[in-house]
């Protein structure tokens, strides 16, 4: 399978999970008004996008863990297509929680 | 409270809050500057911000596949730092040692 697909389907659930988790949601629009208010001029609307972005990210980043834990154990130089699955598949369990809200809801 | 007395009372949330702001803000200005200078650029600005986040890039390169290209690693530290600074404060606030909201935890 193309590297390509993984990237997308890893980037898909990260987006699913930072527009539809709204417990992650609302807690991290708390914050991010309080640590990075002036870098979006006091704009709810920036400031709901970039909690969004940072939940999403949040989501990549962590699924990643795991996959970069393998590659290490396995002395891997390079990204294999077990760590892309592994990636992916952490991104997914990471955004099981937002599923439901996914599914009714939808894009 | 004001703003000095907040500083003296709760310096140890607002230091290290303070640091990883500054590391925080340094990454998107490298990845900013990325975008217009060489990663070998010798220019002071790049150079300086490369040496004061570069700890941080690969620290957090440790804990990312080896895929990702350079700059979403910079972008990924720019996140953590942020989490960072929110499991900061939150821990704090959990053993009631943290400024409350609008109490310049910004």
């Amino acid at each position: 399978m193309s590297r390509n697909f993984y990237f997308i389907g890893i980037a898909f659930f990260g987006m699913i999970n930072g527009i539809f988790n709204q417990l992650a949601l609302i807690f991290t629009l708390l914050y991010v008004q309080l640590l990075a208010g002036p870098l979006l001029f006091g704009s709810l609307s920036l400031t709901l996008m970039f909690a969004s972005l940072m939940v999403s990210t949040a989501t990549v980043i962590l699924g990643g863990i795991p996959a970069a834990i393998y590659e290490r154990v396995t002395g891997a130089s390079e990204s294999t297509d077990a760590s892309l699955w592994i990636w992916l598949a952490g991104t997914a369990l990471l955004a099981l929680p937002a599923t439901g809200n996914f599914l009714k809801i939808g894009l | 409270m004001d703003i000095a007395s907040s500083l003296a009372a709760y310096w140890y949330f607002h230091l290290p809050n303070f640091i990883l702001a500054v590391l925080m803000y340094t990454l998107l200005g490298r990845v900013l500057l990325g975008l217009m200078v060489d990663a070998d650029s010798p220019n002071y600005i790049w150079r300086f911000f490369c040496r004061i986040t570069d700890p941080v890039v690969a620290a957090v390169a440790i804990v990312t596949p080896k895929v990702t290209p350079p700059v979403l690693i910079w972008l990924f530290s720019f996140v953590w730092l942020f989490w960072l600074r929110v499991a900061l404060h939150y821990t704090l606030l959990l053993f009631n040692l943290a400024p409350r909201i609008g109490g310049a935890a910004s």
